[in-house]
């Protein structure tokens, strides 16, 4: 060995501890009365069949550190996993349906989560999905604007899945951005299609291109999700057979 | 004094995985005539940017040429140096933005490519951030837009050069915008080139910053970086480059990263 290969041996890259980026998920799940039964039941099995799949994907991708937190609303809102959880250990935790739909108070502990910090400036967009089978009981609309109006709530990836025919879908497309991205989902079967396809979303935005920024008045009412998403992979509903229709 | 200007790049790991090419380029004119000057540019890499690869290949050439004709149509270096002061992020930035344009027409016709789109919708093709740097004997002009990082490190000190504006997630200023001149960041310091030998630049696209936990420990990596060429050589440190960036992009955030170094000494 000659010295310059010696030195070359030796020498170790400079520089502090390297960081992958963090991809925060959040399911927000409405625990009103009116999801008791088969929707509640379809909403945790659903996405407990999810988990080993996210966990899967993100093994593929050690560039990004996915973080799972799910967040439940009815009569007042709490995190289930007040912490991130990183997804190789997170586990659902089955919940159960009683009380009103105090949506407001759900986007409000968002918020809080939401901004710089806890969240951190070199984050990947969150993702954010909403489940909800009805109509807010509280006045959530300075709660959503307040959450709409932070930075990162601006950036994040925001679906909502609008389970049976009584969800308020205006709402939900308030909290989206665009009706594209309010997934429709009238029985068991569809739902769990839904929750599926919108577990797939962190892969997607866990590996992103950069985009050149479009400017403020592009942006209004838009979503990152339209810009990041394939919105052609969306189930379609139609394909899906079922007799019963919430 | 002597100024050794080198640079690597890596491709991203998650690239990689993904089958994206490698969207960065970067240029150098070497120290001639009393001026050195350096771009990076960092293509979008998106579907809805292809040809942000060659956006980056033009950005570099449009940056190195009209610097290089800024500097030689004026006599005296301190009339450059207000003219950059005074106009670097509006008149020279919008010379650049429509010259890269300009170029980005050419290519659009010269490859014939995507017929009927309109010039905003093919400079989005080509969509592309731009770092640029002149070091001359009295003063050093960067220029920056949209995202990476500008950094100057001496026996003393480690900071940017240029407080660009950031956004959040993948978003970052472009040439492609509307105005993209109005996104531009400049900053001009006063530096005899002999003045606290020896000193370094670096230009390097957001994957290096992206790949720390925080813009303190970027610093410090860059810190190390200085020290390291300062105790082993350029010619070393040089050829450990791109293995190091390899790494730093498999363990940090796998975007493309693309570093360049002028080290003075």
């Amino acid at each position: 060995m000659d010295a310059f290969e010696e030195i070359k041996t030796e020498l170790k890259r400079p520089g502090a501890e390297l960081a992958n980026r963090p991809l925060h998920f959040f399911w927000v799940v409405d625990c009103s009365g009116s999801m008791f039964g088969e929707k509640m039941g379809t909403v945790n099995n659903a996405i407990q069949e999810t988990v080993p799949e996210m966990q899967e994907a993100a093994e593929g991708n050690p560039n990004a550190q996915l973080l799972v937190r799910t967040l439940k609303f009815s009569s007042g809102a709490s995190w289930v996993n007040p912490a991130p959880v990183k997804v190789e250990d997170f586990v659902w935790e089955d919940l159960t349906a009683i009380g009103v739909t105090d949506m407001g108070k759900a986007f409000d502990l968002l918020a809080q989560e939401l901004t710089i910090p806890p969240m951190s400036d070199r984050a990947l967009p969150p993702v954010i999905v909403l489940l909800s089978d009805g109509r807010p009981t509280d006045n959530y609309k300075p709660s959503l604007n307040r959450l709409l109006s932070l930075p990162w709530g601006k950036k994040a990836v925001r679906i909502a899945i609008s389970i049976g025919q009584d969800a308020d879908n205006d709402v939900l497309k308030e909290f989206t951005g665009s009706r594209d991205l309010v997934l429709q989902a009238n029985n068991a079967a569809v739902l769990t299609k839904m929750i599926k396809w919108a577990s797939t979303v962190a892969s997607v935005v866990s590996a992103p291109a950069s985009r050149p920024d479009l400017g403020s008045d592009e942006h209004e009412g838009d979503n990152n999700g339209l810009l990041m998403l394939d919105m052609d992979n969306i189930p379609d509903p139609g394909d899906i057979e079922v007799s019963d229709v919430w | 004094m002597a100024i050794s200007i080198f640079g690597e790049w890596t491709q991203g790991a998650s690239h990689n995985r993904a089958g994206i090419e490698w969207q960065d380029h970067w240029r150098k004119i070497d120290y001639v005539k009393g001026v050195s000057i350096i771009s990076v540019a960092d293509g979008h890499g998106s579907d809805k940017c292809p040809y942000s690869a060659e956006g980056a290949r033009l950005a570099t050439r449009v940056f190195c040429n009209l610097m290089l004709e800024y500097y030689n149509s004026y006599d005296d270096l301190s009339t450059l140096e207000t003219f950059l002061n005074r106009e670097g992020d509006v008149r020279l930035a919008r010379t650049i933005d429509l010259s890269w344009k300009e170029e980005v027409l050419s290519a659009q016709e010269r490859e014939g490519r995507d017929i009927g789109l309109s010039e905003r919708e093919i400079y989005t093709l080509y969509g592309t951030t731009l770092l640029g740097m002149m070091i001359t004997e009295g003063f050093v002009f960067s220029l920056q837009i949209g995202d990476g990082d500008i950094v100057f490190a001496d026996r003393e000190n480690t900071g940017f050069l240029v407080d660009a504006d950031r956004l959040l997630g993948v978003e970052t200023h472009s040439l492609s915008s509307e105005n993209a001149w109005k996104n531009a960041v400049t900053a001009v310091m006063n530096k005899e080139p002999d003045e606290g030998l020896p000193y370094m630049y670096m230009l390097s696209t957001d994957g290096f910053s992206n790949s720390f936990a925080n813009r303190g420990a970027f610093l410090a990596t860059c810190r190390e970086y200085y020290e390291m060429i300062g105790k082993h050589g350029v010619k070393t440190i040089k050829e450990h480059l791109k293995g190091w960036l390899r790494e730093t992009s498999e363990l940090g955030c796998g975007d493309d990263i693309t570093a360049v170094f002028a080290y003075v000494s």
